[in-house]
C-alpha cells in the first residue's frame, strides 16, 4: 500500500473576480518509507495538493487516499504529522505547554505525554528550551518546534510545506539532516520546495508540479540519470591524435568524450602519460535544477 | 468533548496572556468609585441606590457586549490570518468542536470578568448603603447571557467574514435585539403608520435574538420582584440560540477552504 495516492485530484477556487484553476488532474502515488519532494514554482498547486491531503481544503473533483484512508477523514488525519508553511503558533505558549495540548489533540495517552515531549524536543534540539515561549523563538527554532509538534503523535506520514522557507543554510542543513534521522525511523516524508538543492540531497523520488498539473515524478535516479558514464574534457593542442569515435572536439580547442564510468581510470592513466591537460571529469546526471527548469518554462500558456 | 476542552484552554490562555483582563481590571476600578462619586452628587435625594445601580448594570451590559464582540469576532479570523489553526485542524479534530472550543473559551472569559465585575460592585455599593443587595449579581448573570448571545453571533459570522464585518454584524444584532417592542410599537410600527417600516422591524426582531428580555435593570433598580423561573427561562432562551449559531457556524465553516 502506498502511503498517499493522489488520482485525478482537481482544485478550482471561485471568486467573484476569477475562477483559477489550481490542480488539473493530479495523479501521484506516495511510496512508504521515503522522502518524497514535491518541487514546483510558485502557484503551481504544491500547497493547495497538501492543504487537499491534510483535510484544510476539499477538493473540486478526485480523490486522496492516506494509508487507504480518504483524505480529511479522521483515520486519515491520525496518520498525519504536519507542518504548514510559515505558520505563527499561539506564541504566547511555552514550547512544552503547547506540546501538551498537542498532545491531547493528537490523543495521546497521558502516561506517555512526559516521555514523548522530552523525545521529540531532545530529537529538535529543544529540550533545554522547553520552558521558553514560542515568541522568544529565532524562525529556525519555530520550524523546529513545528516538527516537534508534527511527530509528537508517532505519525506514519510527515507532511511538511515549505521546510527551509527563509532559513540561514546552517538551519537549512541541521533540518535536512533531522529529516534523514527522521526516515531511518521507518517515516514517510512528502516535503514541498522550491529549493531543488535540498530535495537533490535528501529526496529518494521527487515529483514536479507545474501550473496544477504533474510535469513529472519518480525516483531521482530514474529522473536525473544514475550516474554511470563521465565526461571527460581536455585542452587539445594537437586534435589529429585523439580518435574521432571516442573524441568530440570543439572549436575553442577543448575535447570531449563520454565512457562507461568504470573505463575513466584508464582513460585518464593514459591522458597523463600523454601529458594531456585535463581540464575537467564530471559524472552524468543532470541535475534537479536543469530538468526543473525544462519542465517549468517561465513562458508556458497564461494560468488557466 | 474533552479534546475540545483542551483547546478551549489553549484559548483561554491566550485571552488571558494577551492581557484582555486589563480591561476588566479598569471597568472593576470605574465600578467600585461610582457609588462614592454618585453619592456626592446625590445632595440627600433618597434615590442614590436606584441611580447607582442603574449606572453600574449599564456599564457592566455595556463592557460586556464589548468583550463579546471583540473575542467573539476576532478570535478564528486571527487564527486563519497566523494560519495558527492548520496545525490544529490537522489532527483528528472536527471543525465543529474547534468553534465549540473558540466558544467555551470566550464563555469562560466573560464569565470571570464578569463574575469579578459584579463582585466589585456590589461590594462597593454594600459599603455605600450598609448592605448587601443579591440583585446586582443577578442583573451581571443577565448581562452575561446577553454578552454570550452576542458573541455567539460574531463568532458565527466571523468563520466567513472579516473580523470588522462579523463585529458590526453583532453590534447590529444587539442594538435592534435590545429594542423593546414598546418602542418599536412606538417609533417604527403603528404610531408611523408606514406598513414597510413595519414589517422591516417585526421580521429583525423575529429573526434575531431578542436581547431585551435579558435587560431586568428597572424591575430590579426599583425593587420590584423578578417572576421565578424567569431566569431560568431566559437561560434556556440564550443557551438555545447559541446552540442554533453555533450549528449555523459549524456549517459555515465545514465548507471554508481554508
Amino acid at each position: 500500500m502506498n502511503a498517499v495516492d493522489f488520482r485525478e485530484l482537481s482544485k478550482t477556487y471561485k471568486t467573484r473576480r476569477e475562477v483559477r484553476q489550481a490542480l488539473d488532474s493530479l495523479t501521484l502515488s506516495i511510496p512508504q518509507g521515503q522522502i518524497y519532494g514535491f518541487a514546483g514554482p510558485n502557484g503551481a498547486g504544491k500547497s493547495t495538493s497538501i492543504k487537499i491531503l491534510v483535510g484544510l481544503v476539499h477538493a473540486t473533483s478526485g480523490t486522496v487516499d492516506v494509508f487507504g484512508h480518504p483524505a480529511g477523514s479522521r483515520e486519515a488525519r491520525e496518520q498525519i504529522g504536519f507542518l504548514p508553511e510559515v505558520t505563527l503558533y499561539h506564541e504566547f505558549m511555552g514550547v512544552e505547554e503547547l506540546l501538551r495540548i498537542h498532545a491531547h489533540l493528537a490523543g495521546l495517552p497521558r502516561t506517555q505525554h512526559s516521555a514523548r515531549i522530552q523525545e521529540v524536543l531532545e530529537k529538535v534540539g529543544l529540550w533545554e528550551r522547553r520552558k521558553s515561549r514560542l515568541s522568544d523563538f529565532s524562525k529556525g527554532m519555530k520550524q523546529r518546534f513545528g516538527i516537534a509538534q508534527a511527530i509528537l503523535a508517532n505519525p506514519k506520514l510527515l507532511v511538511l510545506d515549505e521546510l527551509t522557507s527563509g532559513l540561514d543554510p546552517h538551519a537549512q542543513a541541521n533540518l535536512l539532516q533531522l529529516l534523514v534521522e527522521l526516515k531511518s525511523h521507518g517515516l514517510t516524508i512528502f516535503f514541498s520546495s522550491h529549493h531543488l538543492v535540498e530535495i537533490e540531497k535528501v529526496c529518494d523520488s521527487v515529483a514536479i508540479v507545474h501550473r496544477g498539473t504533474l510535469r513529472a515524478s519518480g525516483p531521482l535516479d530514474d529522473l536525473l540519470g544514475d550516474g554511470k558514464r563521465c565526461t571527460i574534457k581536455i585542452r587539445s593542442n594537437d586534435s589529429s591524435s585523439l580518435d574521432p569515435k571516442t573524441w568530440q572536439v570543439t572549436a575553442d580547442g577543448f575535447a570531449y568524450c563520454s565512457i562507461p564510468r568504470e573505463e575513466s581510470g584508464k582513460l585518464l592513466d593514459e591522458l597523463r602519460q600523454q601529458e594531456v591537460e585535463i581540464v575537467e571529469l564530471r559524472s552524468e546526471r543532470q541535475s534537479l535544477d536543469a530538468l526543473f527548469q525544462r519542465l517549468t518554462p517561465e513562458n508556458e500558456g497564461a494560468t488557466k | 468533548m474533552r479534546v475540545t476542552l483542551y483547546l478551549a484552554k489553549l484559548y483561554l490562555l491566550g485571552s488571558v496572556r494577551r492581557q484582555i483582563h486589563l480591561a476588566t481590571l479598569f471597568m472593576a476600578v470605574i465600578l467600585l468609585m461610582l457609588p462614592a462619586y454618585i453619592n456626592s452628587f446625590s445632595l440627600g435625594v433618597d434615590a442614590f441606590d436606584r441611580v447607582a445601580k442603574d449606572f453600574g448594570l449599564t456599564i457592566i451590559s455595556y463592557f460586556s457586549v464589548v468583550m463579546a464582540i471583540t473575542l467573539g469576532s476576532s478570535s478564528v479570523p486571527k487564527e486563519l490570518e497566523t494560519r495558527a489553526l492548520y496545525p490544529i485542524l490537522a489532527r483528528p479534530i472536527s471543525r465543529g468542536g474547534y468553534l465549540t472550543a473558540h466558544f467555551i473559551a470566550l464563555t469562560v472569559a466573560l464569565a470571570a470578568s464578569l463574575l469579578f465585575l459584579g463582585s466589585s460592585f456590589s461590594i462597593s455599593m454594600a459599603a455605600m448603603v450598609k448592605s448587601f443587595d443579591p440583585n446586582i449579581l443577578q442583573g451581571t448573570y443577565a448581562c452575561f447571557l446577553q454578552a454570550i448571545v452576542v458573541g455567539a453571533v460574531c463568532l458565527a459570522f466571523s468563520v466567513r467574514c472579516s473580523p470588522a464585518l462579523a463585529g458590526t454584524v453583532g453590534a447590529a444584532a444587539f442594538l435592534i435585539g435590545s429594542l423593546s417592542d414598546a418602542f418599536i410599537r412606538f417609533f417604527l410600527v403603528e404610531d408611523r403608520g408606514s406598513a414597510l417600516s413595519a414589517a422591516l422591524a417585526k421580521a429583525l426582531k423575529a429573526a434575531l435574538p431578542d436581547l431585551s428580555l435579558f435587560n431586568i435593570k428597572d424591575p430590579m433598580i426599583h425593587g420590584l420582584a423578578i417572576p421565578p423561573g424567569y431566569m431560568l427561562s431566559i437561560s434556556y432562551y440564550a443557551i438555545i440560540w447559541v446552540i442554533l449559531l453555533l450549528l449555523a457556524a459549524r456549517l459555515a465553516f465545514q465548507k471554508v477552504d481554508l
